[in-house]
């Protein structure tokens, strides 16, 4: 018969319809979904990478009064999922979270803040505390290696890039890199 | 005894089995209609409530009378629709009572048959009015196809309407309506006095199926919602339309979704005593009218009118000319 | 004497049959169309001019958004021109992994293609279920990427994301039900004789004019014009997979409806060949710098060919982007289409060459009172809205 087809379909479909009364059903996305990112405060050391590496300029990054404020934009958000990847220490993770709807722009900022340290020798901040510790935290096998005790590396380590590279501050970093070339 | 039959006479054209009643019941085949469209196309389809909602608001909006249209008939055209639909209404026989019993509630006179056939094409005539008068070319062009349809099927309406008068000997629907009461549906009957009268059936079936295509262009089902194609024109004739003069358009579409059903009913498979039996036969009409809309597309105009005049009109002298014959005893 | 008993029919820049915003001019004669004038914008966005002030990686996704039903296919033009211009080939395995993506986009730009021409021809019942059959498609879109639209799969030396076995068996069974789909809906369209009223010898575009206009993609494969980018100037897979083109030659809407539902049947197909033959090894290889230079790449994109031209200073921002996207060849060769047609015919015929743009576009007022037409620009808008009195 000519139109068959679509009358049993059109009774199949009498069945169950293909849609969900949301919001009072939900259904939720599958693994690794790109929803609304999320800072892990225990993991993140302010490096300011994916800020760089933002394609939509959400992530912004403000350094004032010795605090280091990252920010989250989600209006601008475009949920590429670039911070994730870049991201050297897992400290920002897409979730499943897609419901980001809201009735001011206040909302939908995220805001995570760091303390600045702070240089040696001319006072100027110029890196996160935690990020220094991260890298500190990395280097303690060399270290241990080397006997190189953490009060000295903290003296040639917590300079500005500014001081670092002056004559005047480099005697400390020679006598650390003649003792470990003397060592192996 | 006088004012008694006067209050009596104005409950019953007001609330029930009046206006109130067949607004209500109208609004609630408009959404059976919206809600088993949806659910054939797997969706969730509108609430019971949605037809009210929609006429609220929109006698709630601003009405723009557009600078250039004929002020006159843009008023005019929305008014003469439903005062043409109520009148049909009225005359409409309906059985009242919830418990079986022979009173029903009619105005029906004489020759009324041919008054709601012309009625009917009169809400029609009113949206191409409606059309006409505006100078927008859709409402142009939805007017000229809707002039097109109304020409092409306006005939075999009348003819499949038509059609069981002659069986009772009289144009009078409440006539019908107790001859059906006493004979059972008319699409089933037999005539008696007859040899070959178990074909009857075969014709009444016919004149049923010419009744219901003719009826699809009225109610804007597919395929022939030709006049009212959204994805071409916008909204046809009543694409400048808006606030409360739209609303009044779409009350009459309220009152033709009652109308019609229970135009169907009381004239092939009629014979009810009770509102519920009534109001269930009425149900299942808007079902199949549901069915047809659902599995097909839309006409091209001249594809529509050419599909009247080349199949539904002949069928319908077809029909018409074997309802006379059984009636006439010839056969 | 047409001048005076024809009747200027405005389609657009706002108009239901359109889904973006184009202007067409229609000259009808009762209801035959005897003139159509068509204004073809570009993606007035300036995205051209905004890629030239971000880096090439930022531009990925900014390409990505150009156009949303396609922006797989742009993103992978984008990165294959980038890979060109650095001289880097890509792994095996992200090759192959990009045509699943590819094939993937076409299956859902053809079913929303689908859906929208049988709503144009007044077939609701139908549209409804073939985007409901639409889903699947973006559920293994969103399980393999992790979004349903700009998947942000690609990136310059190959993909962003692997995929696991288990994820191969999910979308090996819904594509098992996707094909049941298109099954049913082969039966249903070619069992109803309305549907092919509507669609049957209306918009002929025959094969000298096609070639006039340059039309590509499906459109000119109706026109028995064997085109295609993927066997002309095969790119990721498209080499190694067994597959094959469909070109008819009734030159009508019917025939553009044909060459995409077996555009579909045979994405299907090169999907789990795919699957089946995906390599194994690394998804993708560091790009460092950037040389000078100029390179240009294009792609089959559900539409027609899709190309893209780079011109590189040596920086990390690129000194010119050039994107020409197949609708905008397309899209003119409406014209000839609608002449001596039916006005009813009208958005069925636009809506076959699949257009796909937005651009901005100004509002034609025809003034029967004074009988003339002008063209009103935004800010005479702007003024008349501000003025109006209640």
């Amino acid at each position: 018969m000519m139109k068959k087809k679509i009358i049993t379909e059109v009774f199949k479909a009498l069945k169950a319809p293909a849609t969900v009364k949301y919001p009072f059903e939900k259904t939720p996305p599958p693994e690794k979904f790109r929803g609304k990112p999320e800072f892990d405060p225990s993991k993140c050391i302010g490096c300011g990478a994916c800020v760089q590496l933002c394609p939509s300029g959400a992530l912004s990054l403000e350094d004032k009064d010795d605090v280091r404020i990252i920010s989250l934009f989600y209006g601008k958000c475009t949920f590429c999922a670039r911070c994730e990847e870049i991201c050297p220490e897992d400290g920002i993770h897409l979730t499943q979270e897609y419901e980001l709807a809201s009735s001011t722009t206040q909302e939908e900022v995220i805001e995570i803040k760091f303390d600045l340290l702070k240089c040696r020798n001319c006072g100027r901040p110029f890196m996160t505390v935690a990020q220094f510790n991260r890298g500190l935290e990395r280097m303690q096998q060399l270290l241990k290696e080397h006997k190189i005790s953490e009060d000295e590396i903290r003296k040639q380590l917590e300079l500005c890039p500014d001081c670092r590279g002056k004559v005047e501050n480099i005697s400390l970093g020679r006598k650390i890199l003649v003792r470990m070339m003397l060592n192996e | 005894m006088v004012i008694q039959i006067t209050l009596e006479l104005l409950l019953s054209i007001l609330i029930y089995p009046g206006i109130l009643f067949a607004f209500i019941v109208g609004s609630l085949f408009w959404w059976e209609f919206r809600k088993l469209r949806a659910r054939f196309q797997s969706r969730i389809g509108p609430p019971w409530y949605q037809t009210f909602a929609d006429l609220i608001k929109l006698f709630a909006k601003e009405t723009i009378i557009p600078a250039m249209a004929n002020k006159f008939i843009f008023v005019f055209a929305p008014i003469m629709a439903l005062s043409s639909a109520l009148v049909v209404l009225w005359l409409l026989p309906i059985p009242v009572s919830i418990l079986p019993s022979v009173s029903i509630f009619t105005l029906s006179f004489y020759g009324d048959l041919i008054l709601i056939i012309y009625l009917l094409a009169m809400i029609e005539a009113a949206e191409i009015l409606a059309g006409f008068s505006t100078p927008s070319p859709y409402a142009a062009i939805g007017s000229s196809r809707k002039v097109n349809l109304v020409i092409a099927y306006e005939l075999p309406f009348a003819l499949a309407s038509i059609a069981v008068a002659f069986h009772v000997s009289s144009l009078r629907l409440s006539d019908i309506f107790t001859y059906q009461i006493s004979n059972g549906p008319f699409i089933l009957e037999i005539p008696s006095n007859s040899s070959f009268g178990f074909l009857a059936p075969v014709f009444h079936f016919i004149t049923f199926a010419v009744f219901i295509i003719c009826v699809l262009p009225k109610l804007r089902i597919k395929p022939f919602d030709i006049p009212e194609a959204e994805c071409e024109i916008v909204a046809g004739p009543l694409t400048e339309y808006s606030g409360c003069l739209l609303g009044i358009f779409e009350l009459a579409n309220v009152f033709k979704w009652f109308i019609i059903p229970a135009l169907t009913v009381i004239l092939f498979f009629g014979g009810d005593l009770t509102i519920i039996t009534f109001l269930i036969k009425c149900a299942l009409v808007v079902f199949l009218l549901t069915l047809l809309e659902t599995i097909n597309p839309r006409y091209r105009i001249d594809q529509g009118y050419k599909f009247y005049f080349k199949y539904i009109l002949p069928l319908a002298i077809i029909g018409f000319v074997g309802e006379t014959l059984f009636a006439l005893g010839v056969i | 004497m047409s001048k005076n008993r024809s009747f200027i029919v405005p389609i657009g820049p706002y108009h239901p049959a359109l889904k973006e915003a184009e202007y067409f001019k229609v000259e009808v004669e009762g209801e035959r169309i005897i003139d159509a004038d068509i204004k073809v914008g570009y993606n007035h966005r300036g995205i051209e001019k905004i890629a030239m002030n971000r880096t090439y990686w930022r531009d990925i996704f900014l390409f990505e958004r150009v156009c949303g039903i396609c922006s797989g296919v742009h993103t992978n033009t984008f990165c294959q021109t980038v890979e060109e211009l650095v001289g880097v080939e890509i792994p095996e395995r992200a090759k192959y992994l990009r045509t699943i993506m590819l094939e993937l986009e076409r299956l859902h730009s053809h079913l929303l293609w689908f859906g929208v021409g049988l709503h144009i021809i007044g077939f609701d019942t139908l549209f409804m279920h073939v985007w409901r059959d639409r889903e699947i498609v973006q559920d293994i879109l969103e399980m393999l990427t992790g979004n349903r639209v700009n998947y942000g799969y690609n990136k310059f030396g190959g993909v962003r994301r692997d995929l696991s076995p288990a994820l191969a068996k999910g979308i090996n069974e819904k594509l098992d039900s996707l094909e049941k789909a298109l099954g049913v809906l082969l039966k249903e369209l070619t069992s109803d004789p309305l549907i092919f009223a509507r669609v049957k010898e209306i918009g002929i575009l025959d094969k000298n004019t096609a070639k006039k206009y340059c039309v590509v993609g499906p459109t000119a494969r109706a026109s028995s014009i064997a085109i295609d980018v993927r066997k002309d100037d095969p790119y990721d897979a498209y080499d190694k997979i067994e597959w094959s083109i469909s070109v008819y030659d009734s030159c009508d809407v019917l025939a553009r409806v044909l060459v995409r539902y077996d555009e579909m049947v045979e994405s299907v197909k090169m999907i789990r060949q795919a699957l089946k033959d995906l390599p194994e090894g690394p998804i993708s290889v560091e790009i460092e710098e950037f040389p000078e230079g100029i390179a240009m790449s294009r792609c089959e994109a559900p539409r027609g060919e899709l190309f893209y031209f780079i011109k590189s200073n040596g920086t990390n921002i690129p000194e010119r982007v050039k994107v020409r996207t197949p609708s905008y060849m397309n899209i003119p060769s409406v014209k000839p289409m609608l002449i001596d047609e039916t006005l009813a015919d009208v958005p069925i015929i636009l809506a076959s060459v699949d257009p796909c743009f937005a651009c901005t576009d100004r509002v034609v007022v025809i003034d029967n009172r004074k009988n003339k037409e002008y063209v009103v620009t935004f800010e005479k808008l702007e003024q008349m809205f501000r003025r109006k009195k209640r």
